[in-house]
């Protein structure tokens, strides 16, 4: 992705500032390294019809789905996080489903658009990696993977919960890291799992298969590391192929919607 | 009014305690019992309701946090305890029609349908067993309506609802801000600090929806207390009166619901 932005430009970036780049289309690479301290949230967009079971599903599931905002109905436009955003054009790419296949990854959404369509934004953990970095905790972002821990159905929804992967150099890193995230409760909260990926069904922690880490890649961990796993918005591009729905939009991998919110302003504690 | 005594009602398990107000045997408040337990309001709307409910939930977490709700015409909550039946192990109900009370029974069978779906919500009694845990002085002062307006979801709007506890000193305080946020479920911190007045509540020793518990005469803080105020699912009550659906039950005042959980155990740190 070519910018005319430098990397201290984007970090320095305000969200609204950022929102409007995306919407121009100036900007359509992931929604990283940009616009220190503030929150990111995933996106899952579907009809009315099935909005009543999308919520029951994340309140069974609340670890993986923690719901921070509601459109109403046909409404684009989500109040508590970002009165002034449009889910319609702010989030760099889309992933489009019907009936569990998907369609189209484009940059806006306008064309899928519908009175009937309801937005959920939904914590993410790339919401408290700035309080890590606060914190002087270095980590190796390892990518996505899915696991064999099942969701709670509700409805259609279902599907096994996905999870990000981090890897920390100490135990002490990992003590930290645990106690700085369960103040994030709304960003997924404190992580699902801490050690042997097996036990969750991962079997090689090098090979993401929902979302790759790049730069450094995904890898093994090494003498000393220690393997830390977070629920993971993710969840709902798997559960939205399951579902089968007639549509839903959820944000691409890595594409998340910024909000006007800092991090800390959310946090719990 | 039972045979219990003090000792062995707070020694008494949730299920024994559920079933002794199934039989009938106790229609007293929801309170000296099952030490460390959590507790939790009881909201029952239609389906047809159920969607717009859940958002309010969302909207106003501090106020509502769900904690559990019922697949539609099921009594049973899943999550808190399976073996429950909603419609009799509350002390107590309040049934209101278009915005009415019309019936405050001891169960509510007749009452029932298999359109009703039921939310239980976080209760700050919960957290009161951590309060008086870490030894934190303070006495209950009620629960007043104030001048804080909920943000509306379809027909549910009304003024926010507190309960008042008075604290010793700053120090109390100041631990049981702490303590409270680690019940984030269960109403969280305080939503306000100091001068009722700039919240809307006039007087604190008249509070307008319930008396303090255990027959303590409602008071203005005497020197060097502070009164910190708490949301409260007393809320609901007053929503369901604006709301003016067809049909909502709510716990009748201090009638609260005993789930199996330990409160340390939903405590999110």
């Amino acid at each position: 992705m070519t910018s005319k932005y430098s990397e201290i430009d984007m970090l320095e970036m305000k969200p609204k500032e950022f929102r409007s780049i995306v919407r121009s289309g100036e900007w359509t690479a992931p929604t990283m390294h940009v616009c220190r301290g503030y929150a990111v949230q995933d996106m899952v967009i579907l009809s009315k019809e099935y909005a009543y079971d999308f919520l029951v599903f994340c309140h069974m599931n609340p670890r993986t789905c923690p719901v921070n905002d509601i459109t109403e109905v046909g409404s684009p436009h989500p109040r508590l996080l970002a009165a002034d955003a449009d889910l319609r054009t702010d989030l760099p790419r889309y992933r489009v489903y019907k009936n569990g296949q998907v369609i189209d990854e484009p940059t806006d959404i306008m064309k899928y658009w519908r009175d009937d369509l309801v937005g959920f934004l939904t914590g993410c953990s790339g919401s408290f990696v700035w309080a890590l970095q606060a914190a002087g905790i270095s980590f190796h972002r390892n990518g996505v993977f899915s696991t064999n821990i099942p969701c709670i159905p509700a409805g259609p929804f279902h599907g096994n919960m996905a999870v990000s992967c981090r890897l920390f150099k100490t135990s002490h890193d990992v003590v930290r890291a645990v106690q700085i995230t369960s103040r994030h409760f709304l960003q997924h909260g404190p992580p699902i799992h801490i050690g042997d990926p097996a036990a969750i069904g991962i079997k090689d922690l090098s090979q993401p298969d929902l979302i790759p880490a790049t730069d450094p890649p995904s890898r093994q961990t090494r003498e000393g590391e220690v393997a830390v796993f977070w629920p993971c918005g993710a969840t709902h591009r798997v559960v939205a192929v399951e579902a089968k729905l007639p549509i839903t939009i959820v944000d691409y991998p890595a594409s998340m919607f910024m909000t006007d919110k800092l991090a800390e302003e959310v946090a719990i504690l | 009014m039972t045979k219990y005594t003090e000792v062995e009602l707070l020694a008494m398990t949730p299920r024994e305690f559920r079933n002794m107000v199934r039989r009938g045997e106790w229609t007293g408040q929801t309170y000296g019992v099952c030490r460390g337990y959590a507790k939790t309001d009881l909201v029952i709307v239609p389906k047809e309701y159920a969607y717009d409910y859940i958002v309010f939930g969302h909207r106003n977490p501090r106020a509502c946090s769900i904690v559990d709700m019922t697949e539609p015409g099921s009594p049973h909550p899943q999550r808190l305890a399976p073996d429950a039946d909603l419609r009799t192990d509350l002390p107590g109900y309040m049934v209101y029609k278009d915005g009415q009370i019309v019936d405050e029974p001891t169960d509510i069978k007749k009452y029932w349908r298999d359109d009703l779906v039921a939310f239980l919500m976080g209760c700050s009694a919960t957290m009161d067993w951590a309060l008086e845990a870490a030894n934190v002085q303070y006495r209950g002062n009620g629960v007043f309506s104030t001048n804080i307006p909920c943000i509306p979801a379809g027909p549910f709007h009304g003024n926010l609802v507190v309960s008042c506890r008075l604290f010793k000193t700053a120090h109390d305080a100041v631990r049981a801000v702490q303590i409270s946020s680690r019940h984030l479920l269960f109403h969280g911190p305080p939503i306000h600090i100091g001068d009722p007045a700039a919240i809307g509540i006039k007087d604190l020793s008249q509070p307008d929806h319930i008396p303090p518990w255990g027959g303590l005469t409602p008071r203005k803080p005497l020197e060097g207390e502070v009164a910190m105020f708490w949301p409260c699912s007393g809320t609901n009550r007053l929503v369901a009166v604006e709301s003016k659906l067809p049909l909502m039950i709510v716990d009748n005042l201090r009638c609260m619901f005993m789930t199996d959980k330990l409160s340390e155990e939903l405590a999110i740190l």
